[in-house]
């Protein structure tokens, strides 16, 4: 007879481990640092700009970030008296994560003292909810929520640089967001390049998220590795091509607007890594998906309907709370298939719901919010407006100085105009048009190629003969 | 339903040892079920080979001595699940004496439906492959359609079944296509495994002279064997609760190997092959041994364990077997692998909540759910627990290395308690 230890349980294991999940994730990262470094530091050096320390930037960032991480949960565990080795906090812990996420999906001319700020937020985060496993929020999205909505004033802004000189407008979003949601691509995409610069990463946004190029690499890796649920993404991206969808048919849009909508803002980033975050998304396949559809749902509201540019931040950390939601209702529901098709059904009901309102968002805005007598001087027979207006490019971008003689428009001139296609209306000689035209302008015709810009025009000239015979 | 899982494990050979004298063997009066028995014999008396010892009153199924001796005063030993339990104990004479033969052996071809099941009961005939569910039970039916052979043996280590179809294939087919005569079942279906090419090799030697009988190849992923997705696997049908709802009956591939002797020689069940394996085992092989034997037996016939740290003794296979405390265990007929492994045991990281539990479980319960709720008893019972099968399949794949399956099973025992 032989004594043996007795052990309840299996007695063999696959080669899963979270340990290799989380450091495998933390790799797949590494070219996202490499291309910010280029995109932020590198690449405008070449072009003259910035100098050695934008070079390092990116690279300062993670470390100090990480770093800041690993201090705040070894002084937690301190102070809770449960002193715990540096070896524990990073085999059974991960300390140094939230930080190195964080560091990414920041602007990157945050000061130094915000990030250490937000790297604390975001671990502390961590571990008041209960450390590693239990935490119900993202704690770099925590952490970013601090930086760039609470102290956004504070960060300096998301351009590098070379991005300040060549490119005046902000984010993509943000300039859509500055310029009243005019859905054109002269005015989302125009100022960018082209929509490979989207993809290959090369316009404005947080430090290492801009490369939606990268994104898919890394979840097609991921996915193949079985180290992410990725129906988040899938589920997460398809939503918003349905509703961008919707908006393009119904608004006569191009379909641009769904790559758009896709490739901006570090959409793709935060599906890939952040909403898939085993912790704090939804068990089920079926929780993923509808989760995905919830998150797709509220990024566009977000975006559209609300004044912050970047939904993807917030959108984020609200299906992270909405994932308690979905996983209670598993527990509730398990294996009541109907009850949970009825809930798939209405989230599909409401996303469609929330793209009309969206869409009706977008169009319905009135031009008298934008109409702007900037002076009227009236000399005998002579009254000299200067007016701006609603032009293709958005609010205020065409000035206009109209002179009225006796009664009648004598004299349009383009002070100033952002519209792309402003030599089509000299070469059209269409100024003079209008003049021959301006008691019937309703029958002129727009000028094909720039009908925006020439019914913009005509829109200014109305609303000043209306002030005119007031 | 979920992807069963492939798990990789070693092969061993198709060679069949035996060891079937053993000096004392021992016969529990519980199985591995909690069905008990009631004894029949007192101490001191004399017991030959096959004589009824005790008997499960309910549906009066008998168990047999495996061998001849003198009965000896009584105690508590280990079985399969870890229960101590009491025993008759026989110490054998090594004359494997019968009684006086009151039964003449019988013509196979003159057997009825009725004396097939009868003689199925008297003789003890269970299922061996795990389940120690009276094989007559499942007989006692009438319009059988289909006959399923179990010989997917979907567990890692374990082969004796497969050591059994190599050695046997020729009596298993000739004994299935005598059941199905008897029985008048119209067609059987033998389910293996695709990468089992010594049992296919040895099936497709005979079968062509079995035109009711047929084979169908399972992929080799665990768990494939269980009876819902061996039916599955082979006819596309569902059912309810039981396979012969729908006129199926399954049968293990040993219980057929155990009837072709009981038909042949009109002999109890009184042995099986088992497979004794691991890293811990220095003599890996299938072996014929006798019910009631004691495991430490047969390994040190066996030339006895190899050096291993943390050693585990596991009665079954790695998944769904149990730890023992001792190696003295009861060879029961349920018993199909004895295998000594080392403690892998890593210290557990907190639960991730990746899912990949839910995504691998073959009844679609979601284990890290029970798991988190296993203080709350209503959310328990919506979550049922009580499909769960024990495949051990979500502590397999947990990368956080947490026993879910344990958490399950409580939760199981406390929503069965109502």
């Amino acid at each position: 007879m032989k004594n043996f230890k007795v052990r309840k349980g299996n007695f063999i294991k696959s080669n899963n481990s979270t340990t290799n999940m989380m450091y495998n994730i933390l790799i797949v990262l590494v070219p996202f640092v490499i291309f910010a470094t280029y995109k932020n530091g590198i690449y405008p050096a070449i072009k003259g700009y910035g100098n050695l320390y934008f070079v390092f930037k990116p690279l300062i960032f993670v470390t100090i970030s990480s770093l800041v991480g690993l201090l705040v949960e070894y002084l937690y565990y301190l102070i809770k008296k449960d002193k715990k080795s540096i070896y524990f906090l990073f085999s059974q812990s991960y300390a140094i994560i939230p930080g190195v996420f964080l560091s990414l999906i920041i602007p990157i001319n945050t000061p130094l003292w915000l990030i250490i700020l937000g790297s604390t937020i975001a671990s502390l985060s961590k571990m008041l909810m209960g450390g590693f496993g239990k935490n119900k929020l993202n704690p770099a999205l925590v952490g970013a929520l601090f930086i760039t909505i609470i102290f956004s004033s504070l960060t300096g802004g998301y351009l590098n640089p070379y991005e300040v000189d060549t490119i005046s407008s902000a984010t993509p979003l943000a300039n859509m967001t500055a310029s009243g949601y005019v859905i054109t691509y002269d005015n989302l995409v125009k100022p960018y390049g082209t929509l490979l610069n989207f993809f290959f990463g090369n316009i404005p946004g947080a430090v290492g998220e801009t490369s939606s190029l990268l994104c898919l690499v890394a979840f097609a890796y991921l996915t193949y590795k079985k180290l992410i649920k990725w129906r988040i993404p899938l589920s997460y991206v398809g939503t918003i091509t349905i509703i961008s969808l919707i908006i393009c048919l119904t608004k006569d849009i191009g379909l641009w607007f769904i790559l758009f909508n896709i490739l901006s803002g570090g959409l793709l980033f935060g599906a890939v890594f952040m909403a898939t975050d085993p912790v704090t998304s939804p068990l089920s396949h079926r929780g993923q998906i509808i989760g995905g559809i919830i998150l797709g749902t509220i990024t566009m509201v977000i975006r559209y309907l609300t004044p912050l540019p970047e939904g993807v931040l917030i959108s984020i950390l609200i299906f992270n709370i909405i994932t308690i939601v979905i996983n209670y209702l598993t527990t509730k529901l398990n294996n009541k298939k109907i009850i949970q098709n009825i809930i798939l059904i209405l989230i599909i009901i409401l996303s469609m719901l929330s793209s009309t309102i969206i869409e009706n968002n977008i169009t319905n805005k009135n031009l008298d919010d934008t109409y702007k007598i900037i002076s009227k001087i009236k000399e005998k027979n002579i009254t000299t407006y200067e007016v701006s207006g609603r032009g293709y490019a958005g609010n205020g971008s065409i000035k206009l100085k109209i002179i009225f003689t006796d009664d009648n428009i004598t004299s349009i001139d383009i002070i100033k105009s952002n519209e792309t296609y402003t030599e089509k209306i000299y070469s059209n000689d269409y100024l003079n048009k209008i003049i021959a035209n301006q008691n019937n302008l309703d029958n002129l015709d727009t000028i094909s190629g720039c009908t925006y810009t020439s019914k913009y025009l005509k829109e200014i000239i109305k609303k000043t003969e209306e002030d005119y015979y007031k | 339903m979920n992807k069963p899982i492939h798990i990789d494990s070693s092969k061993l050979s198709n060679n069949i040892e035996k060891y079937i004298k053993p000096e004392v063997v021992y016969i529990p009066l519980e199985n591995k079920n909690g069905i008990t028995y009631k004894h029949l014999v007192k101490e001191g008396d004399y017991i030959y080979k096959g004589q009824v010892i005790a008997v499960n009153e309910k549906i009066n199924f008998p168990i047999h001595s495996s061998v001849s001796g003198y009965a000896v005063c009584g105690s508590k030993h280990i079985i399969s699940n870890g229960k101590k339990i009491k025993c008759v104990i026989i110490e054998n004479d090594f004359k494997e004496k019968y009684e006086k033969k009151k039964l003449v052996n019988k013509e196979i071809a003159s057997y009825t439906k009725d004396d097939f099941i009868e003689s199925l009961r008297i003789n003890g005939i269970t299922g061996l492959g795990g389940s120690d569910y009276p094989t007559f039970l499942k007989y006692d039916s009438d319009n059988i359609k289909y006959l399923l052979i179990n010989a997917v043996e979907c567990e890692p280590f374990i082969c004796c079944d497969k050591a059994v179809i190599y050695n046997y294939a020729d009596s298993i087919l000739e004994t299935i296509d005598n059941i199905l005569e008897i029985m008048k079942i119209p067609k059987a279906i033998i389910v293996t495994k695709d990468t089992n090419t010594s049992s296919i090799d040895s099936f497709n030697k005979y079968i062509g002279t079995y035109p009711n009988i047929q084979m169908c190849l399972v992929e080799d992923a665990y768990p494939n064997g269980w009876e819902r997705l061996v039916v599955k696997n082979a006819l596309g049908i569902e059912y309810n609760k039981y396979p012969i709802e729908k006129g199926i009956v399954v049968s293990n591939v040993s219980t057929i190997y155990a009837i072709y002797e009981m038909l042949k020689y009109n002999r109890p069940l009184t042995e099986r092959v088992i497979t004794i394996t691991g890293p811990g085992i220095k003599k890996k092989t299938n072996v014929k041994v006798k019910i009631g034997a004691l495991a430490s037996e047969i390994i040190m016939n066996l030339d006895g364990y190899k050096d291993i740290q943390n050693p585990l003794f596991i009665a079954g296979g790695p998944m769904m077997g149990n730890s023992m405390p001792t190696d003295d265990v009861i060879i029961t007929k349920d018993l199909n692998c004895i295998l000594v492994i080392e403690d892998h045991f890593e210290k557990n990281l907190p639960c991730i909540k990746c899912g990949k539990c839910i995504e691998v479980c073959p009844v679609d319960i979601a284990p890290v759910l029970i798991m988190n709720n296993h203080d709350n008893h209503d959310n328990l019972k919506n979550l049922n627990p009580n499909k769960c099968i024990e495949c051990g399949l979500c502590s397999y794949i947990c990368p956080s290395k947490i026993e879910v399956r344990e958490f399950v099973r409580i939760a199981k025992e406390k929503v069965k308690e109502e």
